[in-house]
């Protein structure tokens, strides 16, 4: 159990009616703590699944489910809840931000339940937001607000920071400084993020790469040297 | 449609969003419900009513004469155009006399067309000594089937003259439809009010004129009652047969004056016979004095009888004492002359014996002597027979010489003179004889010769023999002497013992014979005693009869003083009384006629009023229903279209035409409406209708049948607006939707951004807030149409409650109000108008000694139309004898500032909804008259709080300035010590005894009436209650669901964060709690205001109802409307917690 991520044979099987679809079939992996970890393959793989178990969203089949030094498969309703609460931040694909909140206070949503929250203008100082603080989501352009979501993720301080496709509905190059920041994150505060793409071209940032393929993991590798985001290209 | 696919997409809508679905049709369900089922209650009331009056063919109007109707006026009416039947009724309250109660009773008889009785249990009465009572008597228990009543009068009548049947056997219990409440309303009898009625054989009753005609109208049978079809068609007939209520009453009159002249010309016979029967029996009572007196004398007669016979019988006793002793002395004597004789007797046989021996031996003696004397004897005997043949010879020869002698004589005659022829017989008689007279004479003289020897020597033998003879015998003959005297002495002795003997036989005879006579005296003296004890007691018995007879007499006599004393007050009150009968008679004022339709019964126009009350919230209450359920249609119809955007643009894009896109829309919202429509309407108008006239049947619970027909006026209007409502809500949806193109639609729509609200302008507040009350305000103003949507829904429910809970107040405040606040007083006492001055002042005295009346004054109370250029409204007028007193009884007061007031000289006091009613204020003068001819103008000096009823307060002075005279008191307001119920009873029962008085009231009763009469509101407050948790219920829930729906991203988003489920909860609950505050904010003006409006819709002129909320009724509103709230966010936590966070992932659709 040395590592700080494991999942060992890990399924999710769907039952509809007579048939049994399952979604993820097996899956096992590691990853160590500060880790900049991608999680690649195509649509349908089971990978958003893999990052829903992880993320104590959703309950595998069977398997363990290892997240320094617990097992969450075991979680169950209120642990689960606690274990996204404190452990994990999450980075979605669109953002989420509440509409409703300002940028702040969408980041201050998050502390609010929070045993060890960072200061919240902190956070946005750090994700380059200092001066939009108090713009509310649809005022800020989507690069912002996916700072935004970040900032409201590493806000709560977690242990694991996942992110579903933090590009996906981004242009190019926002998409590239939103990578880089959190690759940037992750170096400088050592927190373990896995992110999630279809986009291999992102793979030879990361120190670990999974790729999945049909429920399955179809090779992990470690990358000794990563390169910086800036001299990927797409 | 013609699209198949359109078609199924539009099931596979219902299906998919069957929720939806349905919340649109509950919403128009429950709105169409109340809105047809509430509008529904006012006429199914009144066809309910209706359908009770038809079956029982309850008579449309009754015509009642205040000198009672005839059987020519029954002809009369029954001729009147219009008229469908009469039926005349008697009817009489009198007291009915249970075995452990008296009950004050309508009797009536028994009504064949009209005013049928409902039999409830038994059947009606057959015969004369039969009667149905009320069912009301018989449920509550005060009489069974079989019971027995007894009618009593309850006036000075004589129950006899009312009704010739005392006692009734009870054989069923019914109801009527003129009653169809528990009152009974009030009677002049007892307690003045009736308990309930009785039905008897109309020939029970022994009134010559009926009490009452009842008259059913030509064709209002077919009309509804309480319509203005009916009430139009009634009033012409009430004019109707008011048209020949002059000639009727003419008539009437005149035979009221002539049987009143025949009743006096008898009343005088009648104290005629009186005065000469009363004379009799002082003459009868004059000639028992004399036969008194007669017997007294008789009797004093009897006991000087009886004294003479108890001497008389005491000297018989001493008689027959002394007669007694002699005999009981006689047989003493009788005893020792028996003993004696019975030793002489003894003796004497022992004398016989030794003469019987010395008998024999004399015997024996003479014996010896016998032959000697036996020869002695021959000698003798042929002696003496010698001796006569000698004597015979010498007679013989004499003979012949006498013959010869006498022969020669009458020889010698014949010779001389003629002889005698008997002379001449004997001669030749002689001459034959004489021829033997020798020869016999020779023969006797030879005899002679002979013979004379024989004697000789018998003579010798005698001398020898004698002798001897004589010797022997002289001694045997002197023994036998002495025997014989021995003998002689003996039988001399028995004789005399004999004679004792016989004597002594003869004694006892007599003593016997005298102790029979002995026995014969004591029965004789027995008898007589028996006779005079007889005697005595008949001599007593007389005493007594006598005694008695003079008791009676003196009982007779001091009766007949008495009866005389009273006979002469009878007579005299006789005569009074005729005199009265003929002033009166001469006083009778011409009969009137009263004819009353139904307006006049009492639970007829109160069901009415009910109908109407009910009809008033029925024009408030549901459009407020109606509006909250268009509004909630609207929104959720609007949020499908939105939600289908996308469709709709690929839709759009697929080339299919704007009509039928829309029509998807339309047609959910059309059916959905339709049979939430359908549905509502046929629940509502079948179930409200009910549950509101079941409520008013606790009241009215002689209603049998509630109708409930769906009013198609209600159902198509109520549809109409429901289905359109929610249809146009559609359209309007659609139609910004369809004008977009077909791109812009593909996209999803711009999230509606977050905006700056003003509060955050206030930063000391805005600082003051904690994150998520900031976070909550945002969303509260963020998502306006559901924040005014629920905001309206919320402050609906909170105002129907607030209304339901108000109106309860406001009802209650009537009796509250005016019996705690205003009417002081606790009761009056009515003074009857009749009265004259002495029972008035005697009233005046009995209540100004009574204890238990500490406070009472004389007013004038008397019914006044007042008006003031309208219509005029009848209130009463109160003038209280004293002004400054009437405070103690009455508060003349502001009803908001609570100022008082005290009457004064110049101006009359209104009460408020008079004042309304007339729109007059302080200081207008208004007109009141008492009748056609009597009308003042007063100025009004102030407007009083009042509940109930309208009054008129005017001093005494001012009342004297006005109409030129005193007023004559006709009431005593009283305020007594005590105010419970047995208390007022016995108050109430000793004071209508009274002839001044003609009625006493209590206030609690008119409270209590008050108060039942709007009992039956308490459940049209519940299903106000239960209709505002409805809908709050269905407007939340809907409300809620669409901002869940609308935000489930937001809360997947925040699930994903790690907020538990109650913090997620907490998070939009925290919202509703919010609008919920503010919704019951806007609830409490809203329901301020609406129960303002419904109490000003619903009071009837009679009435004013309080206008002020009680604070416990804001409270039970507020907690009632949470309660609802927490309950939606109850159910939404299941939602909340079921939302997939897996949809945060998921691209904005």
């Amino acid at each position: 159990m040395g590592h700080f991520v494991e999942l060992r044979q890990v399924k999710k099987i769907y039952q509809m009616g007579e048939v049994t679809i399952p979604a993820v079939d097996g899956i096992d992996f590691e990853i160590e703590k500060g880790e900049f970890v991608v999680i690649v393959g195509p649509s349908g793989a089971g990978k958003t699944t893999v990052l829903n178990i992880l993320g104590g969203m959703d309950t595998c089949t069977s398997g363990e489910v290892w997240v320094d030094g617990r097992d969450i498969s075991s979680f169950k309703g209120k642990a689960l809840t606690a274990y996204r609460r404190d452990d994990i931040g999450f980075v979605f694909q669109f953002y989420n931000l509440v509409q409703n909140l300002t940028a702040l206070e969408n980041v201050e949503l998050a502390l609010q339940i929070c045993k060890d929250p960072l200061d919240a203008e902190q956070v946005l100082r750090e994700v380059g937001l200092e001066g939009r603080k108090a713009n509310f989501p649809a005022q800020l352009s989507g690069g912002e607000q996916q700072r935004v979501a970040i900032a409201r993720a590493l806000a709560k301080n977690p242990k694991l920071l996942l992110c579903d496709e933090p590009t996906g509905a981004l242009d190019y190059n926002t998409g590239k400084a939103i990578l880089k920041l959190l690759q940037d994150t992750c170096r400088e505060k050592g927190m373990t993020v896995i992110v999630i793409t279809h986009n291999q071209a992102i793979a030879p940032m990361a120190d670990r790469v999974i790729k999945i393929k049909n429920g399955r993991v179809g090779r992990m590798e470690q990358n000794a040297a990563p390169v910086s985001v800036e001299t990927i290209e797409w | 449609m013609r699209k198949r696919a359109l078609k199924k997409e539009f099931y596979m809508e219902i299906r998919k969003t069957l929720n939806r679905f349905l919340s649109i049709l509950l919403i128009n369900a429950l709105g169409v419900a109340f809105f047809a089922g509430v509008r529904a209650s006012k006429p199914d009331m009144r066809l309910s009513a209706d359908a009770f009056f038809d079956e029982s063919n309850l008579m449309d109007l009754r015509v009642m004469g205040t000198l009672g109707m005839t059987g020519e006026d029954v002809k009369a009416i029954e001729g009147v155009e219009g008229v469908k039947e009469v039926m005349p009724v008697y009817s009489v309250d009198m007291f009915g006399q249970l075995p452990d109660r008296q009950l004050n009773l309508q009797v009536m008889s028994q009504p064949e067309e009209m005013n049928r009785i409902h039999v409830r249990e038994g059947r009606l009465p057959e015969g004369r000594d039969e009667c149905l009572v009320d069912y009301k008597l018989y449920t509550s228990g005060l009489c069974a089937i079989g019971d027995e009543i007894t009618l009593a009068s309850g006036t000075e009548d004589e129950t006899s003259d009312l009704v010739n049947q005392e006692t009734f056997t009870v054989v069923g219990a019914g109801t009527t439809s003129y009653y169809m409440s528990l009152d009974r309303g009030t009677t002049g009898i007892g307690s003045g009010s009736l308990d309930g009625f009785l039905i008897v054989r109309p020939e029970v009753f022994e009134q010559d004129y009926y009490t009452q005609i009842c008259v059913t109208a030509e064709g209002a049978y077919e009309l509804t009652c309480y319509t203005e079809e009916y009430d139009a068609l009634v009033d012409e007939l009430v004019e109707r047969i008011e048209g020949i209520e002059k000639e009727r009453c003419d008539i009437r009159y005149a035979q009221i004056q002539e049987e009143g002249q025949e009743k006096i010309a008898d009343a005088e016979k009648e104290v005629a016979d009186g005065e000469q029967k009363l004379k009799d029996a002082g003459e009868e009572l004059e000639d028992a004095r004399v036969k008194l007196a007669d017997a007294e004398v008789k009797l004093t007669d009897g006991e000087k009888e009886l004294a003479d016979g108890e001497a008389e019988f005491a000297d018989k006793e001493r008689e027959y004492l002394d007669a007694k002793q002699e005999v009981a002395d006689g047989w003493k004597e009788l005893n020792e002359a028996k003993e004696e004789l019975v030793k002489a007797t003894i003796q004497i046989q022992k004398g016989y014996a030794e003469y019987d021996r010395n008998k024999a031996e004399l015997d024996a003696g003479y014996a010896q002597l016998a032959p000697a004397l036996e020869q002695l004897e021959q000698v003798e005997s042929r002696l003496s027979q010698v001796g006569n043949g000698l004597t015979q010879a010498q007679a013989g020869i004499e003979q012949i010489a006498a013959a010869r002698q006498r022969y020669q004589s009458l020889v010698d005659k014949d010779k001389v003179d003629i002889l005698s022829p008997e002379e001449e017989e004997e001669l030749k008689a002689l001459e034959d004889a004489k021829a033997d007279w020798d020869a016999t004479e020779a023969y006797l003289t030879q005899q002679q010769t002979q013979l004379a020897p024989i004697q000789a020597q018998l003579a010798e033998a005698k001398r020898q023999l004698a002798p001897i003879v004589e010797e022997n015998k002289a001694k045997l003959d002197a023994g036998a002497a002495a025997l014989a005297e021995g003998k002689r002495q003996l039988d001399a002795g028995s004789d005399q013992v004999d004679a004792g003997n016989s004597q002594a036989y003869y004694a006892e005879q007599e003593l016997l014979e005298a102790e029979e006579e002995l026995a014969d005296g004591e029965k004789k003296l027995a008898d007589g005693r028996e006779e005079l004890a007889d005697a005595r007691q008949t001599l007593e018995d007389a005493r007594i009869e006598l005694a008695d007879a003079k008791e009676e007499f003196a009982d007779g006599e001091a009766e007949y003083e008495k009866a005389l004393a009273e006979n002469e007050e009878t007579l005299a009150d006789a005569k009074v009384k005729i005199a009265d009968a003929k002033q009166e008679l001469a006083d009778l004022k011409q009969p009137e006629w009263y004819v009353l339709d139904r307006q006049y019964i009492q639970t007829y126009v109160e069901y009415g009023n009910d109908a109407d009350r009910i009809g008033a919230i029925g024009e408030v209450f549901p459009a407020i229903f109606f509006l909250v359920a268009a509004l909630v249609s609207l929104t959720t119809m609007t949020r499908m279209v939105e939600e289908q955007r996308t469709q709709i643009g690929t839709l759009k894009a697929l080339g299919y035409g704007k009509g039928a896109i829309a029509s998807k829309y339309i047609l959910y919202a059309l059916l959905s409406s339709l049979i939430g429509s359908l549905l509502g309407l046929v629940a509502g108008q079948k179930l409200l209708p009910a549950v509101i006239i079941s409520a008013y049947k606790i009241l009215y619970n002689n209603l049998p049948d509630t109708l409930t027909p769906l009013n198609l006026e209600y159902s198509v209007t109520a549809s109409a607006v429901a289905v359109s409502c929610t249809t146009l809500a559609a359209l309007a949806a659609c139609y910004k939707e369809l004008n977009a193109v077909p791109a812009n639609l593909m996209r999803p729509a711009a999230p509606k951004s977050g905006k700056r609200v003003f509060l955050e302008y206030l930063g000391f507040l805005w600082r003051r807030l904690t994150f998520s009350q900031k976070a909550a305000v945002r969303n509260l103003v963020r998502y306006k149409k559901r924040f005014f949507m629920t905001i309206f829904g919320i402050g609906g429910c909170m105002a129907l409650l607030l209304v339901g809970f108000g109106l309860k107040d406001s009802i209650l405040h009537i009796g509250n109000g005016q019996f705690g606040d205003v009417f002081d007083y606790d009761g009056a006492i009515g003074i009857d108008k009749d009265a004259d001055d002495g029972e008035r002042e005697e009233l005046a005295r009995l209540i100004e000694g009574d204890q238990r009346i500490p406070h009472h004054m004389r007013v004038l109370e008397i019914a006044v139309d007042v008006e003031a250029g309208g219509a005029p409204r009848s209130a009463y007028l109160i003038v209280p004898e004293q002004k400054e007193e009437l405070d103690t009884y009455i508060h003349l007061q502001s009803r908001e500032t609570k100022e008082h007031y005290t009457l004064d000289d110049q101006g009359i006091v209104l009460t408020e909804k008079l004042a309304v009613l007339l729109g007059v204020a302080e200081g207008d003068t208004i007109t009141l008259k008492e009748d056609d001819t009597k009308a003042v103008e007063a100025r009004v000096a102030h407007i009083t709080e009042q509940y109930f009823m309208h009054y008129v307060y005017m001093s005494r002075e001012l009342y004297e300035s006005l109409y030129g005279e005193a007023p004559e008191w006709n009431q005593w307001f009283m305020k007594n010590d005590r105010q419970d119920e047995a208390f007022e009873e016995e108050l109430r029962t000793e004071y209508i005894g009274y002839d001044a008085v003609s009625d006493v009231d209590f206030i609690s009763g008119t409270a209590e009436r008050v108060a039942d009469m709007l009992k039956s509101m308490d459940l049209i407050i519940y299903v106000l209650v239960i209709a505002a948790g409805l809908l709050a219920f269905v407007v939340l829930y809907n409300l809620n669901n669409i901002n869940i729906n609308e935000r489930r991203r937001e809360l997947a988003t925040l699930k994903v964060l790690g907020f538990f489920d109650q913090e997620v909860s907490a998070y939009v609950n925290r919202e509703n709690v919010l609008l919920t505050v503010i919704g019951a904010g806007v609830g409490v003006g809203l329901g301020i205001l609406l129960h303002r409006f419904v109490i000003q819709t619903a009071e009837i002129d009679m009435l004013m109802f309080g206008r002020a909320i009680a604070p416990a009724s804001y409270l039970y509103s507020v907690l009632l409307t949470f309660v609802f709230s927490v309950l939606v966010n109850g159910a939404m936590f299941f939602k909340l917690r079921n939302i997939d966070m897996v949809e945060s992932l998921k691209s904005v659709e």
